[in-house]
């Protein structure tokens, strides 16, 4: 009579697997969180026809801020292809079939959403997700359009777009990083690593969204500009300086300016999401 | 003791594992005698193997029975053509015409494509947005009537009447299907010459030495300059020919987003287009964004699949780089004149650039040391009636 006791004993492991898979669930009752992002294309700043060609961004160290003004850290969910707990893509252009204007979180510990007043994130990656072995890196971060080298890692921002037919391309991302040839990854950190911090206070998720002000940028281009590549040296192009100062950063040394307090870039929008 | 009834834990149980062990003895016996062996990409440490089909897995015989048809003339209709006659071995799988010339005598609008590491292509053909898999690519050359390539319309039957005559491919066909050796079919056909095609890797270069090896001296200074250089903001090539196959329209393994990787290079602007005047995607989507996009190509093994660009009209890399340096190109006479650098939808990437003469030779050495001469003197890939009886 042995068959029998197998029987049990799997019926055993069983039982306590499903038991262990709901305790596991039960850790944590925090709610994950969508977040929504939206770009306002629409600009009265700058006449020209404007044609947004590319719109992209990565993002991570997500932190959601209480009524009290605690930072409640938020874990972004392994949920690709757009997101990964290292980071997440947003994709704000019609280009391709795909697009993602949202990132799902976790909070650490449990908050109502009503309690949330404000969030934080850094915009990019951080040093070892930016320079990950590119062979075997998965969505999000297998975007060809979004990588640059092994060296720099990938463009933390990439807006291309038109005003009639001048083109303009921002590509923003870690710079100054040593490393023997752009096929191998640097060992230090890189001297501009370009990454803003984002801070939005008197936002909640569920009632409001994320919007991504073009029409600021665009006023900081001067009527007569011609065909502008900001793809490393930003401070060589005041265009390209401005662009690096509406997201917070110095463009001579790729670190936030007070805090990255001053950007300008991402604002509250009142519409629970992007219409 | 137990909770179970009696006949349940006595007769049911052994039943299963009688069951078991027949379908076990089943396996191996299949394993000695039928059951293809699945077939190993010639990869360097860490590489992800290419996408392959649930409904065409790889497997040795498979790739074995597709090399065998991939240099067989008898699969065009008039005995003349075979795949291998526009993608040769030692032109990297391509050939130095600028256009091809179909089994008939007619003249292709385009280049052959080399085939190095085609398994990775996101989409297939110059300017294709939606040909996604090589099964559905290889019917276009066997059924093209216009123009006629091998000229399989109306001819199947004959065709594979043909092959299945032939002792060598019965037994080829029924070692790659042998759950269904009964007839060859035209089904079969084209998945063993996908597999074949999908088996044609090269990652073996000076570059793939130095990057994916770690072999610090594998490259020269002046291709680590040029490296520099194609890396760089200057000329953007990283931008379409980025990632480990120098190709944006790279389906990279976990791939799940998307894009639509054709760029306007600037090539052509023609001011009265003539008829018939290649328009790219265009000319599958009809969307006028679409005019004059091309995918880019692998930049490997460049010094066997000249001549350039979908219409082979750059004989060499000096030239292409010097088209690239200008933003596009002027033609000021011919029946394509134009001014390609101002074509509304050129890309914004494509602007001109200085290049001193040491940069673009830096340029230019870097370049060949995406040449694996390994994949063009594989005797895996070589022509097997030749070796064989
Ligand atoms: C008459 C010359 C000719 C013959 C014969 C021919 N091809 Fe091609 N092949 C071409 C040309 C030209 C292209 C590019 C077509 C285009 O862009 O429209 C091409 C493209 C391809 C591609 C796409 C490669 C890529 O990177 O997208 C594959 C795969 C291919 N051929 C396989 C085959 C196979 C298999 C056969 C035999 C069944 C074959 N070809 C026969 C000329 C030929
Ligand atoms: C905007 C995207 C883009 C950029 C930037 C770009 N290429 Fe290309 N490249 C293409 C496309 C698309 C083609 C095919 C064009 C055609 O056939 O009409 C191509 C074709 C080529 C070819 C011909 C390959 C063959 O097999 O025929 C070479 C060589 C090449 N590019 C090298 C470069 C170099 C070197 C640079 C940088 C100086 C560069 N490319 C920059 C998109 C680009």
């Amino acid at each position: 009579m042995r068959k029998p006791y197998l029987i049990q004993l799997i019926r055993t492991l069983f039982v306590t697997s499903l038991l262990l898979a709901t305790s596991a669930c039960s850790k944590n009752t925090a709610q994950p969180i969508t977040i929504y992002f939206s770009a306002a294309e629409k600009s009265s700043a700058n006449p020209a026809s404007f044609t947004l060609r590319q719109f992209k961004f990565y993002l991570h160290n997500v932190f959601l801020i209480d009524k009290q003004g605690k930072f409640i850290p938020a874990r972004l969910n392994d949920s690709p292809p757009w997101q990964q707990s290292t980071g997440a893509l947003i994709k704000l252009d019609q280009q391709g079939e795909q697009s993602n204007s949202q990132i799902t979180v976790q909070p650490e510990t449990s908050v109502s959403p009503d309690e949330i007043a404000g969030i934080q994130f850094t915009l990019g990656l951080d040093f070892s997700t930016n320079h990950q072995n590119p062979l075997t890196a998965v969505s999000p971060f297998n975007v060809g359009s979004m990588y640059w080298s092994w060296q720099l890692g990938y463009k933390f921002m990439r807006l291309d777009f038109s005003l009639e037919d001048r083109h303009f391309n921002f590509h923003l991302g870690s710079t100054g990083c040593q490393s023997a040839s752009p096929m191998r990854p640097p060992t230090d950190h890189c001297e501009r690593p370009n990454l803003s911090t984002i801070q939005l206070l008197d936002f909640n998720p569920t009632t409001q969204h994320i919007q991504l002000d073009l029409s600021a940028l665009l006023k900081l281009i001067p009527a007569d500009t011609p065909n502008t590549h900001c793809t490393g040296n930003y401070q060589d192009n005041p265009v390209c300086a401005g662009f690096v100062t509406q997201l917070g950063l110095s463009a001579t040394t790729g670190q936030c300016i007070d805090q990255c307090q001053q950007q300008s870039f991402f604002n509250v929008n009142t519409a629970s999401a992007p219409q | 003791m137990s909770t179970l009834p009696a006949h349940h834990s006595s007769m049911t149980t052994y039943k299963y594992l009688y069951s078991v062990i027949a379908a076990l003895i089943c396996l191996v016996s299949a394993c000695s005698k039928h059951t293809p062996t699945e077939y190993v990409f010639h990869l360097p440490p860490d590489f992800p193997p290419p996408p392959v089909p649930v409904d065409n897995p790889m497997t040795l015989e498979k790739v074995s029975l597709g090399r065998h048809l991939f240099y067989d003339t008898r699969l065009s209709a008039n005995n003349t053509q075979s795949c291998s006659s526009c993608h040769l071995q030692a032109q990297a799988f391509s050939e130095s015409l600028a256009t091809g010339v179909g089994s008939t005598g007619e003249v292709l609008a385009r280049n052959s494509l080399s085939l190095t590491n085609v398994a990775y292509n996101e989409t297939f053909t110059w300017a294709h947005d939606s040909l996604t898999s090589i099964e559905a690519q290889i019917l276009i050359p066997l059924f093209n009537e216009a123009p006629i390539e091998m000229g399989l319309t109306g001819n199947e039957e004959a065709i594979l009447a043909r092959l299945q005559k032939d002792a060598t491919y019965q037994k080829l066909f029924a070692a790659a299907f042998p759950e269904q050796n009964k007839n060859i079919t035209l089904d079969q056909t084209v998945k063993a010459l996908a597999s074949f095609i999908r088996s044609l890797t090269s990652f073996n270069s000076p570059f793939d030495r130095y990057a994916y090896y770690g072999e610090d001296d594998a490259l020269t200074d002046s291709q680590l300059r040029g490296l520099g250089i194609f890396m760089s903001e200057k000329t953007e090539c990283r931008h379409c020919h980025g990632g480990f196959n120098f190709s944006q329209s790279t389906n990279q393994h976990g791939l799940a987003i998307t894009e639509r990787p054709f760029h306007n290079t600037g090539l052509y602007n023609p001011e009265v287009p003539p008829a018939n005047f290649d328009q790219g995607l265009y000319d599958i989507s009809l969307r006028e964004e679409d005019k004059g996009k091309f995918r880019a190509p692998t930049l490997r093994n460049l010094q066997y699949s000249a001549p350039y660009m979908h219409d082979g009209s750059l004989a060499t890399l000096v030239e292409v780089i010097d088209f690239y340096a200008q933003g596009g190109q002027n033609l000021s006479s011919g029946p394509l004149k134009g001014d390609g650098r101002a074509h509304p939808q050129k890309s914004d990437l494509i602007k001109a650039f200085p290049l001193s003469e040491e940069e673009k030779q830096d340029l230019i050495h870097f370049l060949h040391a995406l040449n694996d001469e390994s994949f063009i003197e594989n005797p895996l890939y070589s022509n097997p009636w030749k070796t064989q009886p």
